[in-house]
């Protein structure tokens, strides 16, 4: 009885450097228990999530996760992660659960989105009365590499190891062997907008 | 948070309406150029509760709302608010607030004016275990009430409201709720309808600004948003 109009949208984050510590985060109001009887945390608004999609178009150098409503359980986690150097490479999924027209969970969440942790930002301001906040999780995945300029950069190491890749069997792509003036050449990503 | 949950003194600070309205959760990709839109619900919502015009009429009340402001302290502390049930709930005869008022035989009331009170008994039983998160519950029709479609109940002040019956087994209704269920509620556990309450907190820091008049009659709004934070602590804890 999966009608398509609800859904949950679920957010994991496995932290690197703590042993068997997942943060489970959902976008909605209260307490959320999954099939296997975790729990997923409500935050109550995440902005920028918008930001997924760029990603996989290869526009968005990094997505910016702004959580909001995270506990200091999850908090705590982030900061002991980051206090110990240890913040990058903590992975970041984000998952979709469908549920039936009674909002209940149907099958397993699809991981729609997974990328690695490159940065959190502790983002405290005040705006008059209002003062926020914001705990900002910087995600990167292999996208990331179109808009940064070495990354868009062709070499012949980089052509040979994905020629690897593509076509295991077959000689090693050489068509950037030799040519000196790659150095100073960009090769642009395609875009699409 | 404190242990013990405050509740708001319904009978002394009476709000001359209650405005308890859920805020459902839907996402889009916006309107197509025709107007529409096509909608996905990312969850149930949380409640949304306002008063308007609370009478501070003297200066007992005025003193409860002081002490409810430092316990609100802002928008961090929180309290559980009364949601009158008499727009849905048909309540007997000469009640107020969910309250039998009863005098003397003689009709006469104590010698402070006031009168024997008895809560109403409306006596609706949760049938089936609810777990966290559920959204369709199992409900046990009790006595004092003829439908259970559409009310409002809550437990342990987690406020609940019921939507269209999808089976009715004797006194057993299966109905689904909004929103989805904040803290398990046990089965047999009996569920307060006759005055449910949900856990709040402010919606602004300065909520419970008040004026003081010449006059001293005064009457303030405040604002509510349900206290999801605590229900998220609680299933994590």
């Amino acid at each position: 009885m999966s009608s398509g109009r609800s859904i949950r949208i679920l957010i994991q984050i496995d932290w690197v450097d703590v042993a068997e510590t997942v943060s489970r985060l959902w976008d909605g109001s209260g307490p959320y228990i999954d099939a296997d009887l975790n729990v997923w945390v409500g935050a109550a608004a995440l902005s920028g999530i918008t930001g997924v999609d760029m990603a996989i178009n290869g526009e968005a150098v990094v997505l910016n996760i702004e959580l909001s409503g995270v506990n200091s359980t999850n908090s705590d986690l982030a900061w002991l992660s980051f206090t110990n150097n240890e913040i990058i490479g903590s992975i970041f999924r984000i998952l979709i659960q469908t549920c039936d027209d009674y909002d209940q969970p149907v099958g397993d969440p699809e991981v729609k989105f997974t990328g690695t942790i490159d940065n959190i930002i502790f983002h405290d301001k005040a705006a008059g009365d209002d003062s926020t906040s914001i705990l900002i999780v910087e995600v990167v995945n292999r996208f990331t590499l179109r808009r940064i300029i070495n990354g868009s950069v062709l070499s012949d190491t980089d052509q040979k190891a994905r020629a690897a890749i593509l076509n295991p069997a077959g000689n090693p792509d050489r068509f950037a062997e030799r040519v000196p003036l790659m150095l100073d050449k960009t090769v642009s990503w395609p875009q699409w907008n | 948070m404190p242990d013990s949950i405050m509740v708001w003194p319904h009978r002394y600070l009476k709000p001359a309406s209650v405005m308890a309205n859920p805020v459902p959760f839907t996402r889009s990709g916006g309107k197509s150029l025709g107007g529409l839109s096509r909608n996905t619900r990312t969850d149930r919502g949380w409640w949304s509760i306002s008063y308007r015009n609370v009478p501070l009429y003297d200066s007992n009340r005025r003193r409860l709302w002081n002490m409810l402001r430092q316990q609100f302290g802002g928008m961090a502390g929180s309290v559980a608010v009364p949601v009158w049930n008499h727009d849905t709930v048909e309540l007997p005869d000469g009640t107020s607030n969910g309250l039998f008022l009863t005098p003397h035989s003689d009709f006469s009331p104590h010698s402070d004016a006031s009168y024997y009170s008895q809560p109403v008994s409306i006596v609706v039983e949760m049938a089936i275990v609810a777990a966290i998160s559920d959204t369709v519950v199992t409900l046990r029709m009790g006595y004092g009430i003829s439908d259970l479609s559409g009310i409002r109940f809550s437990y342990n002040h987690a406020l609940y409201e019921t939507g269209q019956p999808t089976l009715i087994d004797g006194d057993e209704w299966t109905l689904p709720i909004f929103p989805a269920i904040r803290a398990e509620i046990p089965a047999d556990a009996a569920l307060e309808v006759a005055m449910p309450t949900c856990l709040v907190k402010l919606a602004t820091d300065r909520e419970m600004d008040v004026s003081f008049s010449a006059g001293r009659f005064d009457q303030v709004n405040v604002a509510f948003v349900e206290d999801t934070a605590h229900w998220n602590d609680l299933a994590v804890a």
